[in-house]
């Protein structure tokens, strides 16, 4: 294999915290293969999309450029949402209408958040990537769902796009009608997800959710897996301006999508095992301490 | 309630999930091989693996510069390197999504849902202008 032939002669990576290690340059692929496979095992149950762990911890622990761990980023959480929206799709959980509006909305923004990403200082993208983690671990925390929001009426705009419908909940068997209210105000705050999803390369479940559900009034099962369909059109157009850039290395891609996909096949399984609270509550407790070292890094400590 | 586009919905939803599935099986096929031949030493790559190390710490722009990789889609021209053919799946998948959105126009037009007709061409817009490479160049 080359990585082993072209190996031999290692290489010297200054590791976060100022600690010089001599790694074969091989090492670090597999190590992040093996870093993308746990975040997948817990991404998974937690209810959060890959990339919202992978880009604070790879880029603070790993010794690659910003640039490339957002690339890869938005790679990972898109294949991840790709992946799982045929399904989505075919069960009722995401919908085609309801995800065009926002998605086009949000895909036109991503594009000028990663060229902002891009264009910007590291060490200030380092600095708001910090802020903005620590903000998703305090939203973790206190937002609460509601399986199925109460929706008097639907907006005028809703009607017109018919945001209506209704989903068989397999759980249950209970056939559950749907509509959409405050669309204008959803329709904008996507706008602002888009952003954020370009600029940081970390997804955007955690924005997603609470907006479909909370703020639109979606049934929380839909509001996850629209999420998903949403996710797969707007990293799409993101994801281009890191490719157009040549911030694409394959061997940082290609690991990290393999890994983070067959860890989320085991996460998937870990649901029967664990509480699904236990693993929130481990998401936040990483979230916080990746969030830190993003600061730090960013401030130069 | 009954949904007036109960029907239209269950052709959409089959379509684009379709599609979908095809696009992104594909794609990752393709990611997967073009890897292995990286990997294995099958074609040269553009970037030798024993000069990543001091490159991948640069910014993309350093790293463009220093690495002479090609920007833009001039990398289709560079598909006998191992490392661009892996950038290939990488492109697959950030397209697959437009013909799925695409192929969904018919459908809408069919049913006289014109709001819709323009979604859809609006999002194929978008991912468009992202991949030609133009947002990025101006």
């Amino acid at each position: 294999m080359v990585f082993l032939r072209a190996g031999q002669p290692s290489a010297k990576h200054l590791l976060p915290g100022g600690v010089l290690s001599e790694l074969p340059f091989w090492a670090w692929p597999l190590l992040l293969f093996l870093a993308c496979f746990l975040i997948g095992v817990i991404a998974v149950p937690a209810g959060i999309g890959g990339g919202t762990l992978f880009v604070p911890l790879v880029g603070g622990f790993f010794p690659f450029h910003l640039d490339f761990v957002r690339g890869v980023g938005l790679m990972v959480a898109l294949a991840s949402a790709l992946a799982a929206a045929p399904m989505l799709l075919r069960s009722g959980l995401a919908n085609v209408r309801v995800a065009l509006p926002l998605a086009v909305l949000a895909s036109a923004s991503s594009i000028a958040g990663a060229m902002w990403g891009l264009a910007l200082p590291p060490h200030w993208v380092q600095i708001a990537l910090g802020v903005l983690v620590m903000s998703i671990a305090v939203i973790m925390m206190v937002s609460r769902q509601s399986e199925v929001p109460s929706v008097g009426k639907a907006d005028r705009l809703a009607q017109a796009l018919s945001l209506h419908g209704v989903f068989v909940d397999r759980s249950n068997q209970k056939t559950i009608e749907w509509k959409v209210h405050r669309t204008i105000p959803g329709l904008v705050v996507f706008l602002g997800i888009g952003v954020l999803a370009g600029m940081f390369g970390i997804g955007a479940g955690w924005a997603n959710v609470p907006t479909l559900n909370l703020l639109m009034g979606l049934p929380v099962k839909m509001a996850a897996g629209m999420s998903g369909l949403i996710l797969g059109l707007v990293d799409s157009s993101a994801v281009w301006v890191y490719i157009n850039h040549g911030a694409v290395l394959p061997v940082l891609a290609v690991p990290s999508i393999v890994g983070m996909m067959l860890g989320a096949r085991a996460g998937a399984r870990l649901l029967n095992v664990l509480k699904g609270s236990t693993i929130r509550r481990m998401v936040i407790v990483v979230l916080i301490f990746a969030g830190v070292r993003a600061l730090s890094k960013g401030l130069g400590w | 309630m009954v949904n007036p586009h109960a029907s239209l919905t269950e052709l959409t939803q089959e379509r684009y999930a379709r599609w979908l599935e095809v696009g992104t099986r594909l794609s990752l096929l393709a990611m997967i091989v073009g890897f292995a031949l990286y990997i294995f030493g099958v074609l040269q790559p553009v970037v030798p693996f024993e000069k990543l190390p001091s490159l991948w710490r640069l910014s993309a722009d350093q790293f463009v510069a220093s690495a002479g990789v090609p920007v833009g889609w001039t990398w289709l021209a560079q598909l006998h390197r191992a490392d661009m053919l892996a950038v290939l799946g990488v492109a697959c998948l950030a397209l697959c999504s437009l013909p799925c959105v695409l192929a969904l126009v018919p459908l809408f037009w069919a049913r006289g849902d014109r709001i819709y007709v323009v979604l859809c061409i609006a999002q194929a817009l978008v991912l468009l202008v992202s991949a030609s490479g133009w947002v990025v160049a101006h």
